[in-house]
């Protein structure tokens, strides 16, 4: 008996609705492992501007970044909200790591606990990983100021002294972070594993929608909102981003509020602004969505830019009270390796009308 | 309705109807239920994950390349068992087996992975050449020459067990 192409596809569909290949999906994992990756997946971290070693408790731990911070332009906001904190209080947290990619992962989970008593607040951590030991390690900060430890080769531990809407981790290679609330003492503790690279910092949005880092200084930054032509869910007509630049930490970068997707990069050393892409491949067909994200110089004014794309659009903000503009350009549609901004012209400070074409 | 609640229940209605063909493929490729279960879920949960950038009407598409490449990560991490069709030929098991599922299934678990995924994605999935090469990350002509020597294999099986009754 031959077996022609029409007999192995009967078969298969016989097998294929058996009731062995019944499979029922559990809905609610699903839906949670897929948040758990999507927060975890997009952080980065930069190379090492310095390391605080983990001291025993009962010692202070050296704040972060013990130097001048550059000129900036003062934007409204306060650099840490000010918060009427309780003379005693308790709080602990729970963090989760990726599980999908934990082939790097030396910790499965961490346990903070944090007391406050006046203005120190002791910190114990307890990590557990895949395989050994746990690790249990405490340290201090004081209390309404970003603090943070290396708690274990690779895992490091932050608060940040206020509630959050997101936490950006900074620099150029892929990381693992979770964040847990710690209510009763309005903060947040930010647990991050790491292969072997020091801390250096982290930007993070509080919930009245300002950037701050952890420097104490307001991060400069603009919502910028734009069409889109396919959309991601039924009833949203635009997206929105969150762009920013932060001198101090020497990194750009964005929140992208509809993909709950950042990402920071380093500041270009060009003194002309610079333009990077964020890509997002569509398996709707051979080509790939684009965003274009760059900077005028300080003082620019005015921009136009020239895009490849008949179809792409662009928009621009001033960051805060920066004095510096950023841009965004947007194409749903692009070949692979084709430039979107050709060519970006603005007003700069002394008046006259410049352009130059993107690397 | 929040974007967030609009996002999952949109994902919802694609899980309940794309669900039910991403398990039979994950059956298929795998022949093991518990396998196929662990496939599917985590597939769905990567593709729940990138749902903000995964346009609509390539969902399953984008769903079904994840599921591949999972499959192809899992196979390259261990051995698949096979099975020796004449092994099966001299069992008492597979001389009682009378149920045409079960011939289908012992003759897919006598292909070489590949053949295997070559066969499920061009047959059950009815995809043309291209798209399975493009899941699988080879060469249309790959595509050709594998799927040729995984039809060619099965005859031989079919007509080696015919010739044996």
């Amino acid at each position: 008996m031959d077996a022609p192409e029409s007999q192995i596809r009967t078969g298969l569909r016989l097998l294929a609705e058996s009731p062995a290949a019944e499979v029922e999906v559990d809905f609610p994992a699903v839906v949670a492992d897929g948040e758990k990756l999507r927060r975890s997946r997009r952080a980065r971290w930069a190379a090492a501007v310095g390391v605080v070693a983990v001291v025993g408790l009962g010692s202070l731990t050296a704040p972060l970044f013990n130097r001048a911070v550059p000129a900036v332009p003062s934007p409204a906001a306060p650099a840490t909200p000010s918060r009427t904190l309780p003379a005693t209080a308790s709080s602990s947290a729970h963090l989760d790591f990726d599980v999908f990619d934990a082939s790097d992962l030396t910790f499965d989970s961490v346990e903070v606990t944090t007391d406050l008593a006046g203005d120190i607040v002791t910190v114990e951590v307890v990590a557990q990983p895949f395989k050994g030991e746990q690790v249990v390690k405490g340290f201090q900060t004081r209390a309404g100021t970003f603090g943070w430890a290396q708690v274990a080769p690779g895992l490091i531990v932050a608060l940040v002294p206020e509630p959050v809407r997101t936490v950006v981790a900074l620099g150029g290679q892929e990381s693992h972070v979770d964040t847990g609330e710690l209510a009763e003492l309005g903060a947040v503790t930010v647990g991050i594993q790491t292969p072997d690279r020091p801390f250096a910092g982290l930007i993070w949005e509080g919930t009245d929608g300002v950037l701050r880092n952890s420097a104490g200084d307001v991060v400069p930054s603009a919502d910028l909102t734009y069409q889109v032509e396919e959309l991601p869910a039924p009833g949203l007509t635009s997206r929105s981003m969150v762009v920013f630049r932060d001198e101090t930490l020497s990194v750009w970068g964005y929140i992208d509020r509809n993909g709950d997707t950042r990402a920071t990069h380093p500041l270009d050393e060009e003194p002309v602004g610079s333009v990077a892409a964020i890509s997002a491949t569509s398996d709707g067909g051979y080509f790939y969505a684009l965003t274009a994200i760059g900077f005028l110089p300080l003082g620019g004014s005015d921009p136009d830019l020239g895009l490849a794309v008949p179809a792409a659009r662009w928009t621009a903000a001033e960051l805060g009270n920066s004095g510096r503009i950023a841009f965004v350009a947007v194409a749903d549609k692009i070949e692979a390796g084709q430039v979107l901004v050709e060519r970006v012209a603005y007003t700069d400070k002394s008046g006259s009308r410049v352009s130059y074409e993107p690397r | 309705m929040q974007d967030g609640d609009r996002s999952r229940a949109d994902f919802g209605v694609f899980v309940q109807s794309s669900g039910p063909y991403l398990s039979q493929t994950a059956f298929l490729l795998t022949g093991d239920r518990e396998n196929a279960a662990d496939l599917v879920q985590e597939a769905l949960a990567r593709t729940y994950a990138s749902w903000w950038r995964v346009r609509r009407g390539g969902a399953l598409r984008y769903a079904r390349k994840v599921l591949v490449n999972l499959h192809i990560d899992q196979l390259r991490r261990r051995r698949p068992a096979t099975v020796e069709w004449s092994e099966l030929a001299d069992s008492d098991d597979a001389e009682a087996a009378s149920d045409d599922r079960d011939e289908v299934r012992r003759l897919l678990d006598t292909l070489p992975p590949q053949q295997r995924q070559v066969i499920v994605l061009r047959y059950f999935s009815d995809l043309p050449e291209a798209e399975v090469a493009h899941l699988l990350g080879v060469s249309v002509g790959t595509v050709k020459s594998t799927c040729s020597r995984g039809l060619a294999s099965l005859r031989r099986q079919t007509q080696t067990m015919e010739g044996g009754r």
